[in-house]
């Protein structure tokens, strides 16, 4: 759990701080309870059944319980990349696949690992291959991300980051 | 995907420590991505309930005897009613 404050008092994480193939520090979720999963439909008026009637989710859908909502994972695997970025940087892009199904008792690690770093303008670009691993080891969401992290005494991060044409190009993002 | 229901005995099950220590991890029900066991009921004289749902009876019965349940009778569900709700199984 990761307090407010704790991510007001985040140091940097600079561009020449990470090297390629490092895994970055994970950010550990659960275990997660009915609870969790009916809280986050409520906020979000996620009303299928799914995802807080137990017998409807095992008896109707045949699932092995009520299952984490495709649109929280959309939320938690952002999240982890901003706190990553706090406070100066920017969480740019991140793409996964939804696959292994997330049920109460579950705990999620999403974790990211440097595939590639560019310097551009001023600014580190960061590629990362990203996932939630479930504790049994199975990865849930498997994706890419980039990241943009400021250099060390380097112009600031502009708020918000909004890419060049040519920087898209450079970054293979000009589609 | 099959409903299954067993009957079965379990030492030790009798105490509410060491059934939960047996059965509250996820790795404890859920036996793969497909099979689940969804609810357990230790009842007197040492006597189990549980129930999986599992594409195959065999993915149960490897449950229980990892687990140290001696089973007496294992069961198909065809229906199920629950709090008023009926489900054809």
């Amino acid at each position: 759990m990761t307090t407010a404050q704790e991510l007001r008092d985040k140091p940097q994480t600079y561009f020449e701080n990470i090297e390629v193939g490092q895994e970055l520090p994970p950010l550990v979720i659960g275990p997660l309870t009915p609870t969790h999963l009916f809280r986050w439909s409520a906020a979000i008026e996620n009303w299928h059944r799914i995802h807080y009637d137990q017998a409807f989710a095992i008896y109707h859908e045949g699932l092995p319980n009520i299952l984490a909502q495709g649109s929280w994972k959309q939320s938690i695997l952002p999240r982890y990349l901003k706190d990553l970025c706090l406070p100066d940087g920017w969480a740019w892009k991140v793409t996964f696949q939804h696959r292994a199904m997330i049920v109460p008792g579950d705990t999620v690690t999403c974790w990211s690992r440097v595939t590639k770093k560019q310097e551009i303008d001023g600014m580190g670009i960061v590629h990362l291959d990203v996932g939630m691993r479930l504790d049994s080891g199975e990865e849930s969401c498997p994706g890419t991300a980039k990241i943009v992290l400021p250099l060390r005494g380097g112009r600031a991060v502009p708020y918000p980051f909004e890419p060049s044409k040519e920087l898209l190009e450079l970054t293979e993002d000009a589609d | 995907m099959g409903r299954w229901i067993a009957i079965g005995k379990a030492t030790g099950w009798d105490d509410f420590d060491a059934f939960r220590a047996a059965l509250h991890a996820t790795s404890d029900w859920r036996i793969d991505r497909k099979s689940s066991v969804t609810s357990v009921y230790a009842v007197a004289g040492g006597q189990v309930v549980a129930e999986c749902h599992a594409p195959d009876r065999a993915v149960l019965e490897a449950w229980m005897a990892k687990k140290g349940i001696v089973p007496d009778t294992i069961h198909e569900i065809s229906f199920v009613a629950k709090t008023g709700e009926t489900w054809k199984v």
